[in-house]
């Protein structure tokens, strides 16, 4: 049992080393897996949706906005391995084009990992017409995975 | 007496040189709210601006909106203004051709003169560029220039702006740019068969948008429609693309945004959504598949 355990702490690492998480395991149902990353998106979403009611003057609570920020971070940073293999068909709006390109899709998403680490640091300064500029730009990459692999909805 | 002469020449000239640039930089302003550079720019290989755009899919088949720079050969070089005016408000190309209705021209129809001089001097501003535009590829009998005719025959009346003196300037700002400019209509109220806009369903959405997905219904209705958004949250859409659940627009619309109305002033986008929010609720529901 013990054996086993060490066994598999080693193998996480060694799979974190060679590429990501081993988050989605074949003995996972790829229903599930789309059901997980679906709500993922939805975490990201929303975040988006609360940093922007405040960008746009329909709630005056500041305190969050680095909360939210950091959340979409942590949202886009668990995406990449929750498209595996096996996922592309189901209830998903992903398109075969993202298994077809995966070096595509996932630098894609390091541009939308990459202006959720500007957007935390916009937060962070507290002002108003930064935060709004980091907020438009990380809106701008969420269609470099979109456009291209996501079906028009 | 000779030198007054010079001197007063000068100056007129550098009247209409700048009395010129305010033509263009309003028409700039005004092309952009008609979204021409969404269309006739191809964005997807960085195409010239304005020199021919991508295809865009009807139930009838692709178009390719054509290239409308000053090129006397590929464009529109050899135009007169009264062209340019009949093809914006009549859908008539020079000669006897009609568009298709693809060129939303039922809603430039409305466009002022003022504006569609404004329009004319920009676009003969801008650098020639020596492409040729792409061919429709459209299926038997929608190939047919007389299949567009019997269309216009069917379907199309110039349709003039009319200000509502009951309502505000902004209200009226905001519905000319609505209706007229920025065409929300041409793709959020819903087509007949043969492509006729289904006017009592007016911006009421499309459930099967030919490029794929659907449009959505924006009239005020809170379930099916934007019952449940505020004057900021269509201005918000409309400069950053995003709606209120955060949530990204795709495809044509995100072209409009980008090119078009994201370059619009606050107070006219405040003024659409003035418009906008107005409409009459009407319900009618477009199923849209959630994102992932």
């Amino acid at each position: 049992m013990r054996i086993s355990r060490v066994f598999a702490g080693f193998s996480l690492a060694l799979a974190i080393l060679i590429g990501g998480l081993p988050v989605a395991e074949a003995a996972d149902e790829p229903e599930n897996i789309i059901k997980y990353r679906r709500n993922v998106m939805k975490a990201v979403g929303g975040n988006m949706g609360n940093l922007a009611m405040v960008a746009k003057g329909n709630f005056s609570f500041t305190g969050n906005l680095v909360a939210n920020a950091r959340g979409i971070r942590v949202g886009l940073g668990m995406a990449a391995p929750l498209f595996p293999e096996g996922t592309e068909t189901g209830e998903t709006n992903a398109l075969p084009k993202l298994w077809e390109d995966k070096a595509g899709f996932e630098a894609a998403l390091r541009d939308s990992i990459a202006a959720a680490d500007d957007m935390i640091a916009a937060a962070e300064t507290g002002d108003m017409p930064t935060i709004i500029g980091a907020l438009q730009a990380l809106g701008k990459t969420c269609g470099g995975c979109h456009k291209p692999y996501r079906k028009k909805l | 007496m000779r030198g007054a002469a010079i001197a007063l020449a000068a100056l007129l000239l550098a009247d209409a040189a700048l009395a010129d640039e305010e033509a263009i930089a309003r028409g700039a302003y005004l092309a952009r709210a008609g979204g021409c550079h969404a269309c006739h720019t191809d964005h997807v290989v960085g195409g010239p601006s304005l020199a021919g755009g991508g295809a865009v899919a009807t139930p009838f088949g692709s178009l390719f909106a054509p290239n409308i720079t000053p090129d006397r050969e590929h464009g529109i070089g050899r135009w007169s203004q009264a062209q340019f005016v009949t093809a914006m408000r009549h859908g008539q190309a020079p000669g006897s051709e009609s568009y298709y209705p693809a060129f939303p021209y039922t809603a430039y129809s409305g466009i002022t003169d003022g504006d569609l001089t404004d329009l004319w001097t920009y676009l003969q501003a801008q650098a020639p560029v020596a492409q040729p535009s792409a061919p429709h590829a459209l299926a038997f009998p929608f190939d047919q220039r007389l299949a567009s005719w019997a269309w216009q025959l069917m379907f199309f009346a110039p349709r003039p702006f009319l200000a509502d003196p009951s309502r505000d300037e902004a209200w009226n700002r905001g519905r000319y740019l609505a209706e007229h400019l920025l065409h929300c209509g041409e793709c959020h109220t819903p087509r007949n068969l043969l492509g006729g806009l289904d006017e009592s369903l007016a911006y009421a959405g499309n459930r099967d948008w030919p490029a794929g997905g659907t449009v959505p219904n924006i009239t005020s209705d809170k379930a099916t429609g934007i019952g449940s958004w505020n004057a900021n949250d269509i201005v918000w859409l409309l400069k950053t693309g995003f709606d209120p659940e955060g949530n990204d627009v795709q495809g044509s619309m995100a072209e409009l945004i980008e090119h078009g109305s994201n370059h619009l002033e606050d107070t006219d986008l405040e003024a659409v959504a003035a418009y906008i929010l107005s409409l009459d609720a009407i319900v009618y529901e477009i199923r849209r598949e959630t994102s992932d």
